[in-house]
Formats: structure tokens, C-alpha cells, sequence
């Protein structure tokens, strides 16, 4: 074997392997995040996550779309669908917990909405919505449960949110159970997982100049 | 039949075409990784095997196999990080580059692994094992879903698959050691004469 290929070889092998480190590198924001969630919650967090507007069908049938809008407003957004045992009740009873200190602390003026997005939309009915808003006592001028007004509005908002539900071979869905900070133009300020529920509030109270 | 074989197993990736298919495959972690994957370096493979030297990488550049294997062993290992099996579902350009990348990968290993001597080629099948090992172990170890794509109970069972593939696999690589050595390619592996150069 000559020389010559063994050295246009390895130097073909390097360029290869350096181009795909650094592939790599890109694709795991520095081999620090390998998952999915991972890299979607640094994209929050960099402020490269935004929220298209999406209209919301609530239990009596009125439409509303929350963002963007010209307020100081800022939205803790979680995604749920009713007929979840586990995760969305979780959820569910932290925006209760949520809504009573919004409520003590700024009555009817507060600056920070909660929005649940439910995405089953063939058992998310505005009965099941009315249920769900019934068992953890929603009050509608703070948190608004809505269903998207089609399967495509639905299917855009969760996947420009990254946030992706599979079926749990139980008829039910495993999905991301997270809190999604919102701002009023939509873009995403950060995500936080249930039990961060306090940070998330002090963030958005934050956002919105309030002190916390 | 048997000229006919490389080109049918070539063609198998056009049946991803077909959504439901693609669909069954994907929807799961255990198909998606330990059949789809494999399925599409096998079909490389056999495009290789059907379209014979003209489908292996220039040797003036692939000595010892080395460039080939180099995309080989680089494909498994990007292909190994969970965030882009997620991706590849949710972006169609990665996904074509994942269908893309590991056809190569088949190609690239049917014209590089004969090229490679026994130690080279041990070292990238060892290699490749090792990282399947790897990433098998952390699949079952992990104590949330690495995937948003994919259950809990999934990535367990696939951790399982990768660790019984890196066996396979680093049985191949023994086996390739011990192989007694033909003629053929002792001839290979001796340095060439002095008037070659």
C-alpha cells in the first residue's frame, strides 16, 4: 500500500469526522442537550419558541384567542385532555392553587391568565370541559379551558410548542405535562415542570413588572 | 433468484412511501431503531452488493476501508442520541437525511468492510458495539422518557434490543478475528513491493 491513499485517507476521514462533530455539536446545543425536551426548553428559554394564535373553544362554546393582543398579559399555558387520570389532574389542582393566590392577590385585575389547552379533541367536549372546570373549581375570568376550534389549529399549536401526545395503549395519551410561559405577542418565556408551578408564577409576575 | 436478491432488498426503503407502514414502524421505538434502521443499511448493502465496484468509494481515499467505516460508525452514533429519533418525526428534512444516511451506511460498510484488514475492521465493529452497548444500557437505565415520541416501557424493551445487537455484532467482530487468513488477503495485507510506489 502506498502512502499517498493512506494520507488522502485519513485526512478524508478527518474532515468527516470533525464535520459530523460538529453536526453533532450543533444538534446537541454543545453535547449538553440530548434529548428533546431538552433542546425545546433551551429554545423557550432563548426566547426561539414562539406560540402561533390559535382560537380556543370553551365549555360554552364561546371562542377566544389569547394571544397575541396589545396587553401586558402573560399566560401560564398547560396542555390537558379531560379524560387524563393522572398528569392533567396534577396539573389541574396546581392552576386551582394557582388561581386562588392570582385571585387573593390581584382580585379581578390579575396580569397573569392560565390557559388550559385541551387536545383530545373527539372527548374534550364542552360538557367534559365544564366537568374538568367543576372539579377544580375554574373561575372563567382566570383560566380559560378551551379546546382548538379545529384538528389542523390543534395540530399546529402543538407542534410549534414541540408538545407531542401519544397514545398510553390505555385509550388514554402520555404527553409533555409542563407549564408553558407565554407572553402577549405569543412567544414562549419558558417552560416548567409541575411541581416548578411557584417559579413559573414569580417569572410570570416578573415578566409583567409586577414584584413578586 | 439469487442476482434478483440484492435488488429487491435494495428496494425495500421504497415501501416507506406507503404512510401506514412507515407509520407502524415509526411509531414505535423498538421498530424504529432496531428494525427500520437496520432495514435501510441492509438495503444499502445490497445496492452496494447489486451495483458491485462501481458503488464503493474511490480507494485512492478509502484505504483500508477507513473512510467508509469512519460514516459507518458515525451514522450509528448520531442515530443513538434520542433527541434525533424525536426529530427525525417531527422534521421531514431530518427524516429524509436519517433514510439517506443509513443507505449510505449500508453502502459504505459493503465496499469498506472488504478493504479493511482484520484489526481495522474489528476495531470499527468493536467500536460500534461498544456504543450500542452504551446507549442500550442508559435506554433502560434512564428513569424518564428520553423520547417525547415514545413510552417509558418502549425505551426499556429497545435498551434490551441494542445490548442483544451489540452482542451480535461484537461476536461478528470476534468471529472476523479469529477467521483463519486466506492467501488472498494475506497478499493484501502485506506491504507492497518497493517498485509499486
Amino acid at each position: 500500500m502506498s502512502r499517498r491513499p493512506l494520507a488522502l485517507t485519513l485526512l478524508a476521514a478527518t474532515v468527516l469526522s470533525l464535520a459530523l462533530v460538529g453536526l453533532s455539536a450543533q444538534l446537541t446545543d454543545g453535547f449538553t442537550r440530548w434529548t428533546f425536551e431538552a433542546l425545546r426548553r433551551d429554545a423557550a428559554a432563548t426566547g426561539r419558541l414562539s406560540a402561533p394564535a390559535i382560537p380556543l373553544r370553551t365549555a360554552h362554546g364561546e371562542t377566544g384567542t389569547p394571544w397575541p393582543n396589545g396587553t401586558n398579559t402573560v399566560y401560564l399555558v398547560d396542555f390537558i385532555y379531560t379524560q387524563c387520570p393522572t398528569i392533567c389532574q396534577a396539573l389541574g389542582g396546581e392552576y386551582t392553587r394557582l388561581q386562588r393566590q392570582l385571585r387573593a392577590r390581584f382580585g379581578a385585575h390579575s396580569p397573569v391568565r392560565l390557559v388550559s389547552v385541551a387536545f383530545d379533541r373527539a372527548h374534550d367536549t364542552p360538557a367534559e370541559l365544564q366537568r374538568y372546570a367543576q372539579r377544580h373549581a375554574a373561575e372563567d375570568d382566570l383560566w380559560l379551558i378551551g379546546t382548538p376550534t379545529s384538528a389542523q389549529a390543534s395540530d399546529t399549536l402543538l407542534k410549534a410548542l414541540g408538545v407531542v401526545a401519544i397514545p398510553d395503549g390505555l385509550g388514554g395519551f402520555v404527553h409533555n405535562g409542563t407549564i408553558h410561559l407565554i407572553d402577549s405577542h405569543g412567544a414562549v418565556r419558558g417552560i416548567f415542570d409541575l411541581e416548578q408551578w411557584p417559579q413559573a408564577l414569580d417569572r410570570a409576575l416578573q415578566l409583567t413588572g409586577t414584584p413578586t | 433468484m439469487k442476482r434478483r436478491l440484492p435488488w429487491v432488498l435494495a428496494a425495500l426503503p421504497l415501501l416507506l412511501w406507503i404512510t401506514p407502514l412507515r407509520q407502524l414502524l415509526e411509531s414505535r421505538m423498538l421498530p424504529h431503531m432496531l428494525v427500520e434502521l437496520p432495514l435501510l443499511f441492509i438495503a444499502g448493502w445490497a445496492l452496494a452488493q447489486a451495483l458491485g465496484p462501481r458503488a464503493r468509494l474511490p480507494a485512492v481515499i478509502d484505504a483500508h476501508g477507513l473512510l467508509g467505516l469512519t460514516w459507518v460508525s458515525a451514522v450509528s452514533a448520531l442515530w443513538m442520541i434520542p433527541s434525533m429519533l424525536d426529530l427525525s418525526l417531527l422534521d421531514i428534512r431530518l427524516q429524509w437525511a436519517k433514510y439517506l444516511a443509513w443507505l449510505l451506511a449500508g453502502v459504505a460498510a459493503r465496499g469498506s468492510l472488504p478493504r479493511a484488514g482484520a484489526v481495522v475492521g474489528v476495531f470499527f465493529l468493536g467500536n460500534i458495539a461498544w456504543m450500542l452497548a452504551t446507549a442500550g444500557l442508559l435506554f433502560q437505565e434512564a428513569p424518564q422518557r428520553l423520547c417525547v415520541s415514545y413510552l417509558l416501557d418502549e425505551q426499556i424493551v429497545t435498551g434490551q434490543g441494542l445490548i442483544a445487537l451489540a452482542v451480535l455484532i461484537g461476536t461478528l467482530a470476534v468471529r472476523r478475528l479469529l477467521r483463519p487468513i486466506s492467501p488472498a488477503s494475506a497478499c493484501r495485507a502485506l506491504p507492497a513491493p518497493a517498485s509499486a510506489e
